[in-house]
């Protein structure tokens, strides 16, 4: 209801802009004057003699333009008659500009690649796409396309995952349809989620990690709807990384955004792709990384469970190999008036676990007309259909029951598992359907040379339907009390629903010869609404029967949830030669979060960029290329939606009256957290594009920061307060390089290293002193999660035992722990373990993050592709050692400690238990490829103009010192928590893929 | 044109332009947008009214009864009347045996509704009943019911019991507690604010006329002065209470938050399973009836601790006693012991069908009493303080191994938690 009232006020400073613009006929030529104009094809290529996908070429000193095909072919159309000079731009290749004569209609072009590519257009929330050069910030861009091409990804989250410095992709868990934790330059917030803003083609898009049904009693949702996106249908993704860069998105959006651009259709010659894609994931040495359960036998000796043996002697493997299909197609193509691209997915993947697989179809139509010069308009419609069944790993499952197996029970119904049986625990089910649709409509006007204004409609409707299913069987009685085997059924209707209006323009005028000043103007209304229905039912009359309105006892809620952002931004930004720019902006927002007393929120920015190396001083030979930038801006991170108010629940209370109980204390006076951020740095391109370095120095503060406080229980009212109280540092450095080794006619050799460190502290707790205490998932008390300020945010921390003696019984005497320091860190110095204060043990967030990769390129047609990712310095909570060394004392550690002190721990019993946290830093061997251009000659026997092979492995090879299944794993929905327990660690995976196009 | 703007008056233009809409984001229809919706949750502000008075007692009163309950289910896990059975929290294992520490979180912190809250439930009864207490009595008879000047009074009465209840089980549970973020207070001092609040209850209700608030709050008040160790004041409240006085706390099947836990976590979840002192209890060879556990065969919901199950309660929405003339007859003979003492706990003999206890030992008798008490209240909350109180023997004794890892401790009182000391500045 709200919406269409904006839509009628942007319309009306839609028109009054429009009405105030000369018309067409105020052209420069007069109407009916005959313009001699001719057509220029031809193909563009890149460096392994590829056609080049998506370049844009244009005219110099013209206004025509085109941009390639899918193999590279151009056809432009209406370019003067004569001689006349194309410039052409791709992204990932440096600008080229190519005289062509007026007796060639025919050309060919040869890109070279450019690791700063300062012409290409980058989206930075105003009406018109920003050239790299001119804004004062570094925004990291993914040419999907080509990735896909050479290292296929099965999702989103592959895709991104080391592409970009800076941005850590931490995969929760390696079941089928799990997503990730995205952080971008480290933890930029208390308490509020530090999910970057999510945006497809201008509208912004549902980006919660975890949707999934609240599955086996743990809070373990973890589909992502990151994933509902189809790599194949992805052009490009942008990341904005940071406040500086991000201010005229406003509120939410001070951990960044990521920006997806899908693809359109190029004018020419309809094309058609197929994509087919079959593959296996694999549990790489399962049996050696699930450790027996060790115990002492009757005898006191020692003795251990192997219940991975044990379940494959009974014929009945723990792990099965997952399949991986994939069909895809697609039908681009148009002229210059029109644009199409048609293309449907069909996803289906197993995991390892009988329970997990995903199956998924994807549909998108985008549609562009651009009936004039000055008018073109975009559809993008997209439309997910899956259903994603979770794996049983943490509750019912094999990993869960094994890995926290107890010998105690060998001789009992579950034979030594720690709940079910496995082949018992498989008829739980849980799982997700959804329907989702994304779609939008953008109309860029160009109504003058000097003015052009875009408007963006969007609306992302996400429908899941999630399941929680226990069936009535008898077989539950070895293992539940009678009525819980009766089986249960819980199910979650959950629509969330993204409205995105937003309105840009732009007017650009000449301030004598040199200079340019761009005025930008815009205004936004984000709306995310939230609907939740839910019923359970509990005991099933008889086995199979399986709808909830059969079950004996049932009942219900609905929730409805709705958060509004307005705002409006003013940019101005001058530039001289087009190599020196200035720019200044303020946005503006309200959001219906925000306390009753706040109104107004303003978030200013300014930025530079220099492109020095476009200097007449410029004396430099082996610097090709030399960009010096920086930039300050803020942006915001609203307050959750009822944080504000005071509020009471609705209860049932005894003989089933209604009654209300204190809820939220609410905090009135709650406003959005401020993001601040300075950034510098510089993009280099040395010995004739041989190497490209891209350098950002940041240092990021989060003011106002929102905490959510664990009220006192005295106070009475439960649960936690949001307030605005002191403050977050993220400072540090990305470093991006890309180095080709060897360029040949035959032979390239690429390498790229993308390095981001990141130093995160804790400035200020304001009256909360100088630590709090951050709830955690570990199954000990004496491990918790602090904000203590000089440390970074989330810090592992703890009673440590520094020194012990181990008697001849092997008992811990002489126990001794860290006496601790001022600053929260270890003395070395021992005091009684009773008296010892925690003390610091690691950071939960890494503070180094990385990718080194390499391409390889023989022959021009086989390219060999992999990737190394890194994260060092991060420690992890490792919950499945707690268990099993600290309480049920199944580990080999307990019975042969490495060390006194360890043993001392172990026998704490829990009162002592550093070795809760262990260092999680990791290098990983992500992906491999081995990518094969078909030759022409062949892919024309089939009526094909192109066509690729390519096998492909990812998840092969960890380095690290982790105690347990994977460093990678923790409960995706906690943001400082990283904590595991018996999650499926990241699989192995085999693809190949063929790629054919017509 | 736009040179023009940026030249002359374009650019006043287009500043109005810009302040336009962003006085149109801040005010208009953008205010429209921003309307908040409550959804589910109800506004404070529109419970602050005398015409809330009612919905606000009644919803005290139930806060209350899930604090109850849930003080029955954690606490008995702590004593030998129930055991944990299930291995799904390794803080419910430190309840079974006796180890709770400060640093831990589940027994400060978890709602109604659990098998460990404790703490938060306690508080929200308290300051609920505090809270309306004092709405009460700063409105007007007329204000509150206009048709029915009395029912304010009642209402004070009804708030203030509770709020002594809920004193009175914060002053039992934990070696010190505070209130509204106050300073940290004894046992003694929690347990004299709940005999403040039975006072008043008294006074409210025998004005009001209100025979079962104030016999309600007779039986509180004497607990509380029986665990402040004033006997004879004790008693003499006691003395009040009428025969065959019974008061319940009402339960509800209808959702999660009031059902009767104990039968839920044990008859039907398995999560706890009764201690096996309690099982197969008679007297002089007559079993009791007034506790009955099955013992079906097969171990709770962590496939290892025996499942036993109580009979006392047998669905989700069977009340539970929480004052009652036996209650001030016990305290009357524990206090004044004699062949009073012998004469009541025959009394109780007769209602069970148990032959009668003869003794006139006072030792012998106020055993007998203390026995009479765990057995009579078996699950009804009296059970976890009556072991401080009476200094009576840890079963199983400190430092026995514990079944799922560590020893058994000698824990009788819930220590205050960090969360209260970390985020109270006056703890």
């Amino acid at each position: 209801m709200d919406s269409p009232k904006w839509s009628v006020a942007a319309l009306v400073v839609w028109l009054i802009a429009t009405a105030a613009i000369p018309s067409p006929a105020h052209a420069i030529i007069p109407p009916g004057t005959a313009i001699p104009v001719r057509t220029i094809t031809g193909t563009v290529f890149d460096e392994r003699g590829k056609g080049v996908a998506g370049a844009v070429i244009s005219v110099v000193g013209g206004t025509v333009r085109t941009s390639t095909d899918g193999v590279g072919r151009f056809r432009l159309e209406n370019a003067p008659d004569g001689d006349v000079t194309l410039r052409i731009t791709a992204i990932g290749f440096g600008p080229k500009t190519q005289a062509v004569t007026a007796a060639t209609s025919d050309v060919r072009i040869d890109l070279s690649p450019s690791a700063i590519n300062l012409e290409e257009l980058v989206v930075t929330g105003t009406a018109v796409a920003a050239q790299k050069r001119e804004i004062g910030n570094s925004v990291a861009t993914i040419n999907a396309t080509e990735f896909q091409d050479f290292a296929p990804a099965r999702d989103l989250t592959n895709l991104l995952n080391g592409k970009a410095a800076g941005v850590s992709i931490v995969p929760g868990t390696g079941t089928v349809g799990g997503g990730p934790r995205i952080t971008i330059r480290g933890q930029g917030s208390l308490s509020l989620s530090d999910q970057p803003l999510l945006y497809v083609d201008g509208v912004r898009v549902n980006n919660d990690v975890a949707s999934g049904p609240k599955s086996q009693g743990y809070d373990s949702g973890i589909i992502s709807r990151l994933n509902d996106f189809s790599p194949e249908d992805i052009e490009s993704i942008q990341v904005i990384r940071g406040p500086a860069a991000a201010t005229l998105y406003g509120t939410e959006a001070a951990s960044g955004v990521i920006q997806i651009i899908t693809k359109r259709g190029n004018p020419g010659k309809t094309k058609y792709e197929f994509n087919v894609r079959g593959g296996l994931q694999q549990f790489q040495n399962a049996h050696e990384r699930i450790e027996p359960n060790y115990y002492l036998d009757d005898n006191g000796q020692l003795a251990f469970q192997d219940l991975y043996a044990d379940q494959e002697a009974r014929g009945i493997p723990p792990f099965r190999t997952g399949h991986i299909r994939s069909l895809s197609g697609s039908i681009s193509g148009g002229a210059r008036q029109l644009n199409y691209m048609l293309s449907s997915t069909y996803d289906h993947d197993d995991g390892v676990d009988r329970r997990n697989e995903l199956s998924r179809y994807t549909i998108r139509a985008n549609l562009g007309i651009a009936p004039s010069d000055k008018f073109d308009a975009n559809a993008s419609l997209g439309f997910v259909r899956g259903r994603t069944d979770l794996a049983n790993d943490i509750g019912f499952g094999f990993l869960f029951n094994s890995v926290l197996g107890f010998p105690l029970l060998k001789d009992g119904p579950t034979r030594g598992f720690l709940a079910f049986t496995p082949e018992v625990a498989e008829l739980y089910e849980a799982w997700q359907t959804v329907n989702r649709f994304t779609g939008s409509i953008q109309l860029n006007h160009r109504p003058a040379s000097w003015f052009s204004h875009r408007l963006i409609m969007g609306l992302d409707q996400t429908q899941e339907q999630n399941f929680d299913y226990l069936p009535n069987d008898t077989r539950w009685l070895d293992f539940l009390p009678p009525q819980q085997a009766a089986g249960a059924k819980a199910s979650a209707s959950n629509a969330v629903t993204y409205v995105t209006a937003d309105y840009g323009a732009t007017a650009t005028a000449n301030l004598g010869k040199e200079m340019k000043l761009a005025t930008s103007i815009g205004g936004q209304i984000y709306s995310r609404q939230t609907q939740v229905i839910q019923a359970n039912g509990e005991q099933f009359p008889a086995p199979l029967v399986s709808d909830l309105s059969a079950t004996a006892i049932t009942f219900g809620s609905d929730n409805f949830v709705k958060n509004t952002t307005v705002g409006t931004y003013l940019q101005e930004q001058l530039s001289w030669k087009d190599r020196r720019f200035l720019t200044a902006a303020v946005r503006v927002d309200n959001n219906s979060a925000f306390g009753s007393d706040i109104q107004l929120v303003a978030y200013p920015k300014v930025s530079a960029s220099w492109v020095v190396s476009d200097e007449n001083f410029w004396g430099i030979d082996w610097i090709d290329q030399f960009r010096l930038r920086g930039a300050f801006g803020e942006s915001g991170k609203q307050p959750e939606v009822f944080s504000a108010i005071q509020s009471y629940q609705a209860v049932t209370i005894g003989g089933g009256k209604p009654g209300v109980s204190p809820e939220f204390l609410g905090n009135p006076d709650l406003k959005p957290e401020r993001g601040q951020e300075l950034e510098l740095g510089f993009e280099a391109s040395l010995f004739k594009s041989r190497l490209g370095i891209d350098a950002t120095w940041y240092n990021k503060k989060t003011k106002d920061a929102i905490l959510s406080r664990v009220l006192a229980p005295s106070l009475g009212f439960p649960g936690n307060q949001f307030v605005n109280i002191g403050a977050l540092q993220n400072k540090g450095f990305e470093l991006g390089l890309r180095f080709s080794a060897i360029n040949t006619e035959n032979t390239h050799l690429d390498f790229g290293l993308n390095w981001a460190r990141n130093d995160n502290k804790v400035l200020d707790l304001g009256e909360l002193g100088s630590t709090i205490v951050v709830p955690s998932n570990m199954d000990t008390p004496s491990i918790v999660l602090h904000h203590q300020v000089g440390l970074p945010a989330g810090s592992w921390f703890g009673r440590k035992v520094i020194s012990a003696d181990l008697d001849a019984d092997g008992i811990a005497q002489n126990v001794l722990c860290d006496a601790g320091s001022p600053s929260g860190k270890p003395s070395g110095q021992g005091i009684s373990c009773d008296e010892a204060p925690d003390v610091f043990l690691g950071r939960s967030d890494p503070r180094d993050i990385g990718s080194f990769m390499a391409t390889l390129t023989i022959f021009k047609s086989l390219t060999l592709y992999g990737l190394v990712d890194f994260r060092l310095d991060v420690y992890h909570g490792d919950n499945d050692r707690v268990i099993r060394c600290g309480i049920f004392a199944t580990c080999l550690d307990y019975y042969h400690p490495r060390s006194a002190t360890e043993a001392a721990e172990f026998q704490s019993g829990l009162n002592v238990t550093s070795y809760a946290v262990q260092p999680a830093s990791f290098a990983k061997l992500r992906e491999i490829s081995a990518a094969w251009q078909v030759p022409a000659s062949w892919t024309r026997a089939i009526g094909a103009s192109a066509a690729s092979i390519t096998l492909s492995g990812r998840n092969l090879f960890t380095w690290s010192d982790w105690t347990s299944l994977d460093p990678e794993t923790f409960w995706v929905t906690n943001q400082f928590d990283k904590s595991n327990q018996t999650f499926t660690p990241q699989l192995a995976q085999f693809v190949t893929s063929i790629k054919l196009t017509f | 044109m736009y040179q023009r703007f940026v030249n002359g008056s374009g650019l006043r233009i287009a500043a109005r332009l810009g302040l336009a809409m962003a006085a149109g984001a801040a005010t208009g229809c953008v205010n429209d947008l921003l309307e908040f919706d409550p959804g589910d949750r109800v506004e404070s502000g529109t419970l602050q009214g005398p015409e809330s008075a009612e919905l606000l007692v009644s919803s005290a009163v139930g806060d209350f009864e899930c604090a109850f309950i849930q003080y029955i289910v954690t606490t008995s896990q702590v004593t030998d009347e129930m055991d944990n059975s299930n291995l799904s929290s390794t803080e419910a294992f430190q309840l079974d045996r006796r180890s709770v520490n400060k640093e831990r979180t589940h027994y400060a912190l978890f709602p109604c509704g659990t098998h460990e809250g404790l703490l938060t439930p306690i508080q929200t009864a308290r300051f609920d009943a505090d809270q309306i207490l004092t709405s009460l009595e700063g409105w007007t008879d007329e204000e509150v019911n206009p048709s029915n000047p009395g029912r304010r009074t009642e209402l004070i009465a009804t708030a203030a019991a509770y709020a002594g209840y809920s004193y009175l089980l914060l002053g039992e549970g934990f070696c010190s507690a505070t209130v509204d973020a106050g300073p940290e207070l004894t046992q003694a001092e929690v347990l004299a604010l709940a005999e403040e609040r039975f006072t008043r209850a008294i006074a409210a209700a025998e004005a009001a006329g209100d025979e079962t608030i104030r016999n309600l709050a007779l039986v509180g008040r004497a607990r509380a002065r029986l665990d402040l160790g004033r006997g004879a004041d004790a008693v003499a409240d006691a003395q009040l209470v009428p025969e065959g006085f019974e008061h319940l706390a009402q339960t509800s099947g209808a959702s999660a938050r009031a059902y009767n836990s104990v039968y839920q976590y044990n008859g039907v979840g398995t999560l706890i399973t009764v201690g096996p002192a309690y099982v197969g209890l008679t007297f002089a060879g007559v079993p009791d009836p007034r506790v009955q556990v099955e013992v079906p065969g097969g171990a709770g919901s962590d496939n290892l601790t025996p499942l036993r199950l109580q009979k006392k309660y047998t669905s989700l929405d069977q009340p539970i006693r929480l004052a009652s003339y036996t209650e001030a007859q016990l305290i009357i003979a524990e206090v004044n012991g004699g062949s009073a003492a012998v004469d009541i706990i025959n009394a109780l003999h007769d209602a069970a069908g148990l032959p009668h206890f003869t003794s006139s030992d006072p030792a012998a008798i106020l055993t007998q009493v203390i026995e009479e008490r765990s057995r009579e209240f078996f699950l009804e909350s009296q059970h976890f303080y009556d072991v401080k109180r009476l200094d009576l023997p840890l079963n199983p004794a400190a430092g026995t191994p514990y079944l799922k890892g560590g020893n058994y401790g000698d824990m009788r009182c819930f220590p205050l938690p960090d969360v209260e000391r970390d985020n109270n500045p006056n703890a």
